[in-house]
């Protein structure tokens, strides 16, 4: 290791920029070869790399093929290489024109797949695998890869947090089947696990209730989408058991873009991106607020007071009704604010990025600066990256080669905050504010301070304006792997991650803004940090034994560690809004400040792996693997636990019987059983504990902090252990113009990391356990079909679809099953009271709803008991989706292209997210209304007898629910998502400098066909980040 | 440059130990070392409960949840309830005035209307329940001071009496609104995943009683005059809630002797009504929850309502129009009286109304804390829990149960010569009954107390139904055990009569 540090402190730069420098350098010109290169069709080929063997000299070919190169010696060999087609060496003698017919690769089948700790060809491959290539989407406007996978592999879904620019997504592979563990999956970027794939940046502290928020950022945001070639997705054990204990939900293998041999090419892609905000919440203008307000307040005026129809006292010795807004008033409201419009604006995208690429045979570079920033459509969540990345791979001599991967990224990001709040609806955030706010009241008062609503908790949408809110997030990752080829046969590489990721959170509320709760001003700072090392060495052996064995074996040893920790602190009481959060110490109050501070146990990991491939006539394939995992966060005798997998593969078409077919290319019937662990329970030890609470209690006029038990030992706390059997077949026929999988399996995870519920009357509520067993069982179908090959016009298909379904095997038998609860019911079931309408007049009360109101849900008395309670609770529906599909057309034409995607999900039970804005309390409260949306004039009043939506008045048969849960506003939902739209055009230019420029037009996001009722089928939190349909126009250009 | 194939034996090397170590992870032992974690930002139990601030500090998280400030986290399982004396709709300060005749709100009305069911108050809403979590951490909190060892026994002696005044207060709490529960106290069964029944109502208050008796001698008589303990468990604490717990159960010859017991320790009623809330540790306060800037009280914001600019009483800004007092009720006061001159009935608009019943006020405004400065939302006015006026309504009420009342006028007519209003006198048993519930809820308006006197008079119900309430049923002076603890109970626990199951 040391030699290696003074290898990598000292030598390697000098010696990379020397190489470089000349890789792109002028040298001496004595004569001038031209030539076109073509396919066996006759199709002209662009961007072939036309090399000057054992020199840097090197051309690509131009948009019709052509080259032109200038070499120095008398009789050169020229090497013609282009992904997809067999290298062919030239002797060119004395010629002065080469014309060269490349051949076609099969490609699927000599494609090299990524797998973990080095590659496999494609037909050896025996697991469920699936490669996403970058280059075939569209990248525009995305900020992470995680954007851009959304359905382009079966079995890969991706559940969107927040619209909001970086926002998280929630990953999974083949579903979530653990309850209470991370259901994350994996990231190996170039061969360095994120043991931690979590976000640094900090939350705002929300102990003070009148502020809450931070992003939910996700943490593959500073990886730049550019830089990245290929993605791989391990799903089944098989293929994931040699990640062993952190690969149950499955492993993502991101592979970046690396430089190849040949003359430099500078990669240039620029684009501009204008976002319109999509038609969003459809709130009451002030005339319309006016109006619902009087009406039902007048409604719960007459249910108040026991009034027709609600009751029957005397309206003579009720007091009188006085509106909030006279009629006069309400004649003269106007449109009055909108508040939306205040805080939702026109986006836009600007990203600048561009790579170099080059090298020799010994030395290959690739570097690329990205710039990328969104202003988002919601004012205060700009997003602006700023990312740098160095891979470098060095040949030291014959047998040893360093490769070095580093890339540094800078995040600033504008977080409001918002989504869903732990401290409900008082702590208002920038959009729930602008929902609320009454919409009859203009922005500023006379004096220039904001107005404020009838209910002053909600701060004023244009002060969200000023709230400073920023958090800078930088990321650095370097990883060097050192390749000794001991023999032919046998490698060993040494590869070491470091990844280090700091976030600082600014945050500044003004007094100006005048927060109900912190009307003197706060600010917070914070800083974490997050660090991930690992350490792993490994050898390789392939050798083929005779013609017909072939055995490919790796095994090695890894160590990696996770570190985080972070500080902070609040300062509340500001004299002056001049100086915001530079200067905390201004800050008077001295009793609400605080500062924290905290640091997780490290997550320390040891492991041992192996993997062995063996194929005996390409026939016939054994797969092997296994990995011993030692993990520093489970009880002490329960630290190591051993993940094998074995796979089998025939290669059908091999066999004598259909060697000949024409019609089936290829055919290969594979079958694996594996087993892996899922231990992503970062921060939580097995060992009893006490945490501070802070300040929690004052004794005279002192606030004290309370330490208290937090947790109690678990000595038996161990891994959560993943099983899956598969089998898949690939397939391809008519010379593989038609290509695919299918998949089916079944995965099964026991020893569920899960919570003990302690009785409710314990002290700690619950303890660590492994307990009970959860099932996915699925499908998964993906085809690559080539329509239109030859002549200007070809059309590629591409169309994957899964299906699944995660369900209970075994419960835990501490917890007592309610009686409406299925023992292999699904894991994320919804159960409730169905429900049947409300009641219109007295007519419609059920017999069994005798005290019911007008204007009442009316429940469905499932069994017919005359009374509502918990046997009248049934599943409503899963949340899971029944199946989930991706589909995507490129179309080409001459210099034109054209791609089209889209994506759905079908048979998802979801809530309508605009249903709390139809609670009738949320307008009619007669001293502090908020505004609605204006489907509010649906909701059932007296004088409004036809309303669907539930009225003012108490259903008192609501709280004999257990459950709390009924299907009014519930549904199952399909959409079909219209995600990208890329027209692109290559201009046709025959330049030796400019090797090619294509400019494109992308438009995202443009529809999405839904019977879903809310706002958007994908984004059905209560308050949504506001979606936009985004127009880029953009150019990518190779010199 | 390093040309391995030169130097086999170095290469041999580093394949026998890069082998060597494959062999020994795999093997599962040799790495273990690599494997021990630091806990850095939490406290291990080997090294908590050392020093006497580590008593005070276990002893504080008892005494969260009863703080002013909105809301405690549960250190174990990470729920939030509000807390129980602040002033949010939540609270059980809040959910035992919003039931009776004292109070209205907007802002919940399943509390006003008697509709509310077992699965009414869960998660955030279920503010009460999740605090018998606090009774089991009282008990871990008292077999922990017990093992110390370095800490003097009079020292501990203290700490103990006043985690079990909390645990019993903690008891009382939930035993007024659920009746008796499963609450944990044996140190032995703390970590048992097997449910426990609901004990007998006997078994239940004998625990709170024993509780109680023996903390007493280990606690100081009071803190009115120790500012910086102010806001701990003493001996008057102790006798109020065993005061409460025989009034609940109409123990009407111990209610009187407890009643008795703390006359005689010397507390007295402030001479101007208002003065109880503004005037810190005053001689007539048993318990107020001390408050700062950082932990204070919200009750005048919440009251006030949103458009409120000034009035004869206070001018300051608007607050957050929360609960009001029914106008029926602000009517009960005389005009003489002291009391009302705490209550707001009329104000200026920020737009410069005066605002009224008769323009449309919904309800009088219960300000209550009427020494305030500035514009909020939160006063260090110690929140009024446990006073002396209220010892001495309820000795009255006991002797009147007991023998009528003319042994009684004596301690009910030194409030209302305080109040400004006449002495009550000639009255029968039945008549003293009824003005003695007015009385009660008039002196101790809005402070929690009027849901347990209009039980303890049989009353929640019918006035509740005589305010037009009809869903109100008998069995409703008990709110239902919540729904997800009955599902957990598995028919172990009981649900209060009445409720769905």
């Amino acid at each position: 290791m040391q030699n290696f540090t003074f290898l990598f402190k000292r030598r390697w730069p000098l010696l990379v920029f020397i190489q470089l420098f000349f890789s792109v350098a002028a040298f001496a010109q004595q004569r001038t070869i031209t030539g076109t290169v073509s396919a066996a069709s006759g199709e002209k080929l662009p961007g072939v790399s036309v090399m000057v063997k054992g020199t840097t000299n090197g051309v690509s070919t131009n948009a019709n093929g052509v080259f032109t190169l200038k070499i120095n010696s008398a009789d050169a060999t020229l090497i013609f290489s282009s992904l997809g087609y067999t290298t062919q060496e030239v002797a060119i003698g004395a010629r002065t024109n080469v014309n060269v017919q490349l051949t076609e690769n099969n490609k699927a089948l000599n494609e090299v797949v990524v797998l973990g700790y080095g590659t496999s060809s494609k037909k050896d491959v025996t697991g469920s695998v699936v490669t996403v290539k970058t280059s075939d989407l569209p990248q525009t406007a995305q900020t992470s890869i995680n954007n851009i996978l959304q359905g382009q592999a079966a079995g890969l879904n991706l559940e969107t947090r927040s619209a909001q620019p970086g926002g998280g997504l929630n990953i999974t592979i083949r579903g979530s089947l653990s309850p209470n563990a991370s259901n994350a999956p994996l990231y190996i970027i170039d061969g360095v696990p994120i043991s931690a794939n979590a976000s640094a940046v900090p939350a705002i502290n929300d102990k003070d209730i009148g502020f809450y928020g931070g992003v939910d950022q996700d943490p593959l945001a500073s990886i730049n989408p550019s830089d990245i070639e290929t993605v791989t997705v391990l799903k089944d054990a098989s293929a994931t058991a040699i990640y062993g204990a952190a690969a149950a939900n499955g492993v993502i293998l991101v592979t970046t873009k690396r430089g190849k041999a040949g003359v430099a090419t500078v990669n240039y892609s620029g684009s501009y991106t204008l976002q319109h905000p999509k038609s969003y919440f459809d709130l009451l203008d002030a005339t319309g607020f006016e109006t619902q307000q009087v009406r039902l307040a007048h409604d719960k005026y007459l249910f108040d007071n026991n009034l027709a129809p609600y009751g029957n006292a005397d309206p003579a010795t009720a007091p009188a009704f006085t509106p909030l807004f006279t009629s006069q008033q309400i004649a003269s409201a106007g449109t009055g604010t909108d508040w939306l419009n205040q805080i939702i604006r026109n986006g836009s995208v600007d990203e600048q990025n561009i790579s170099v690429s080059g090298g020799n045979e010994r030395t290959k570079v690739f570097s690329s600066f990205n710039y990328y920033d969104n202003v988002g459509v919601l004012q205060n969540s700009d997003f602006k990256r700023y990312s740098g990345r160095l891979n470098v791979d060095q040949q030291i001599s014959n047998s040893v080669k360093l490769s070095l991967n580093m890339t540094f990224s800078q995040i600033n990001s504008d977080n409001a905050a918002t989504g869903t709040n732990s401290g409900g609806a008082e702590k208002y955030n920038e959009l729930q504010a602008a929902y609320s706010f009454a919409p009859n009241i203009g922005i500023y008062n006379s004096d220039g301070s904001y107005t404020k609503s009838y209910d002053n908790i909600i701060t004023n949408p244009a002060a969200f304006l000023i709230i400073q809110n920023k958090t800078n997030t930088n990321r650095f990752i370097v990883s060097p792997n050192l390749e000794v080829k001991i023999t032919n046969d046998l490698k060993w590489n040494t590869v070491v991650g470091v990844d280090k990721q700091t976030s600082d959170l600014q945050f500044f509320l003004p007094v100006k803004a005048q927060n109900y709760q912190l009307p003197q001003g706060m600010a917070q700072l914070a800083t974490n940090h997050i660090e991930n090392y690992s350490a792993e060495s490994y050898l390789t052996y392939n050798k083929k034994f005779n013609s017909d064995n072939n055995l490919s074996v790796v095994g090695g040893v890894g160590y990696y560690k996770s570190i985080s920790y972070g500080y902070g602190l609040e300062a509340v009481g500001f004299p002056t809004d001049a100086t915001g959060f530079y200067d905390v110490g201004l800050a008077s109050n001295k009793d609400q400040s605080f500062d924290f501070s905290a640091r997780s146990p490290d997550l320390i990991k040891v492991s041992g792996y192996f993997r062995a491939n063996y194929s005996y006539k390409d026939k016939y394939i054994l797969t092997v693997t296994g990995r011993d995992d030692g993990q520093s966060n489970f009880a002490a005798t329960k630290q190591f636990g051993f993940f094998p997998g074995i796979s089998l593969g025939w290669r059908i078409n091999q066999e004598d019987f259909m060697k000949n077919s024409n019609t089936v290319s290829n055919l290969k019937l594979r079958a694996g059983y594996g087993t892996s662990g899922n231990s992503t329970i970062n921060g939580l030890t097995p060992v009893a504990l006490y945490g501070s609470a802070g300040p929690i209690f004052v004794i005279g006029s002192t606030y004290y902090p309370g330490i208290g038990i937090t947790q109690i030992a678990n000595n038996h706390f161990t891994w959560e252990t993943d099983k899956t059997l598969n089998l898949g077949l690939d397939y391809g026929f008519f010379h593989d113009r038609i290509t695919g999988s299918l998949d089916i399996f079944e995965k099964t995870a026991s020893d569920l990391i899960d919570f003990d519920p302690l009785p409710v009357n314990n002290e700690v509520g619950k303890v660590l356990t492994n307990v009970g067993e959860t099932r996915s069982t699925g499908i998964e179908f993906s085809i690559l079909t080539q329509n239109f090959k030859s002549g200007d016009f070809k059309w590629t298909t591409n169309f994957n679809i899964s299906s699944y379904r995660n369900y209970w095997v075994q419960r835990n038998p501490e917890v007592a099953l309610a009686s409406y609860i299925g023992a292999n019911d699904n894991i994320r079931e919804v159960y409730g009271w169905q429900t049947d309408g409300i009641i219109h007049s007295a007519s419609e009360k059920p017999s069994y709803m005798p005290n019911a109101n007008l204007g009442n849900i009316i429940y469905k008395d499932q069994n017919g008991d005359g009374k509502l309670d918990i046997n009248d609770v049934v599943k409503l529906g899963n949340p899971d989706p029944k199946f989930s599909l991706g589909f995507g057309n490129t179309f080409s034409y001459k210099n034109f292209d054209l791609y089209v995607f889209m994506y759905g999900s079908f048979g998802m039970y979801e809530v309508n997210n605009y249903s709390g804005f139809y609670d009738p309390t949320v307008i009619n409260d007669s001293t502090r209304p908020h505004n609605t949306l204006v489907g509010a004039a649906n909701i059932f009043s007296a004088d409004n007898l036809n309303g669907i939506y539930p009225g003012y008045a108490a259903n008192p048969y609501t709280g004999n629910n257990p459950t709390a849960v009924n299907n009014f506003y519930g549904q199952n939902v399909n959409f079909l998502r219209l995600k990208n739209v890329t027209l692109g055009y290559r201009l046709p230019i025959h330049s030796s400098t400019i090797k090619s420029i294509r400019l494109f037009v992308d438009l995202q996001n443009l529809a999405v066909i839904t019977n879903y009722k809310g706002y958007d089928p994908e984004y059905t939190e209560t308050n949504p980040y506001p979606l936009a349909t985004s127009t880029s126009f953009g150019v990518n250009a190779t010199f | 440059m390093k040309n391995f194939k030169n130097k086999p034996d170095s290469l041999a090397k580093y394949t026998v130990l890069l082998l060597s170590c494959i062999v020994l992870v795999v093997a599962g032992s040799g790495c273990k070392k690599a494997l021990n974690t630091k806990i850095y930002s939490q406290i291990s139990p080997s090294n908590f409960y050392k020093t006497e601030s580590d008593i005070n500090a276990a002893v504080v998280v008892i005494y969260s949840p009863f703080s002013s400030n909105w809301d405690q986290t549960d250190l174990g399982n990470g729920q939030q309830s509000a807390s129980l004396y602040n002033a949010d709709i939540k609270t059980y300060l809040l959910k035992s005035m919003m039931c009776t005749d004292e109070a209205g709100t907007d802002w919940d009305q399943n509390i006003t209307n008697f509709t509310w069911g077992p699965a009414t108050y869960q998660d955030l809403g279920n503010s009460v329940y999740p605090y018998i979590s606090y009774v089991a951490k009282a008990t871990d909190v008292i077999a922990n001071i017990q093992k110390v060892t370095s800490v003097s026994d009079d020292i501990k002696n203290k700490y103990i009496a006043e985690t079990k005044v909390l645990r019993a207060w903690l008891m009382f709490t939930l035993y007024d609104f659920y009746g008796p529960v499963n609450a944990e106290t044996d140190p032995t069964t703390l970590a048992n995943l097997t449910i426990a029944p609901r004990p007998t109502d006997a078994a239940y208050t004998a625990q709170m009683i024993s509780d109680l008796t023996s903390a007493i001698p280990n606690l100081p008589a009071k803190y009115n005059s120790d500012a910086a303990n102010w806001g701990r468990m003493s001996q008057g604490v102790a006798q109020m809630l065993l005061l409460k717990i025989y009034m609940t159960t109409k123990q009407w010859d111990k209610a009187e002797a407890t009643a008795k017991t703390i006359v005689a320790m010397g507390y007295s009623l402030m001479p101007n009504y208002a003065d109880v809330f503004n005037v810190k540790q005053n001689n007539e306060l048993i318990y107020a929850v001390p408050t700062n800037s950082a932990s204070p009280n919200y009750w005048v914001q919440e009251v006030l309502p949103g458009d409120f600019a000034s009035s004869t009483l206070i001018t300051r800004g608007p607050g957050w129009a929360g609960y009001y007092m029914p106008w029926a009720f602000y009517n009960k006061f005389d005009n003489t009286d002291k009391r009302k001159a705490t209550i707001i009935s009329s104000y200026i608009s920020s737009s410069g109304q005066t605002v009224n019943q008769a323009s449309g006020l919904r309800g009088a405004i219960p300000v209550k804390y009427t020494g305030i400065t500035g514009d909020g939302p939160g006063y260090s006015l110690d929140v009024v829990v446990f006073r002396y006026a209220e010892v001495l309504l309820d000795l009255s009420e006991a002797i009147n149960e007991q023998r009528g009342p003319n042994d009684a006028y004596q301690y009910v007519n030194l409030v209302r010569e305080r109040a400004g209003v006449t002495d009550f006198s000639g009255m029968t048993q039945a008549t003293f009954r009824s003005a003695l519930l007015d009385e009660e809820g008039k002196e101790l308006y809005c402070e929690g107390t009027r849901r347990q006197e209009l039980i303890r008079q049989g009353q929640l119900i019918s006035n509740a139904l005589a305010r037009g309430k009809t869903s109100a049923q008998s069995y409703m002076t008990l709110f239902p055990i919540p729904s997800d603890v009955m599902i957990q109970g598995n028919g172990v626990i009981k649900q209060n009569p009445g409720y769905a199951q």
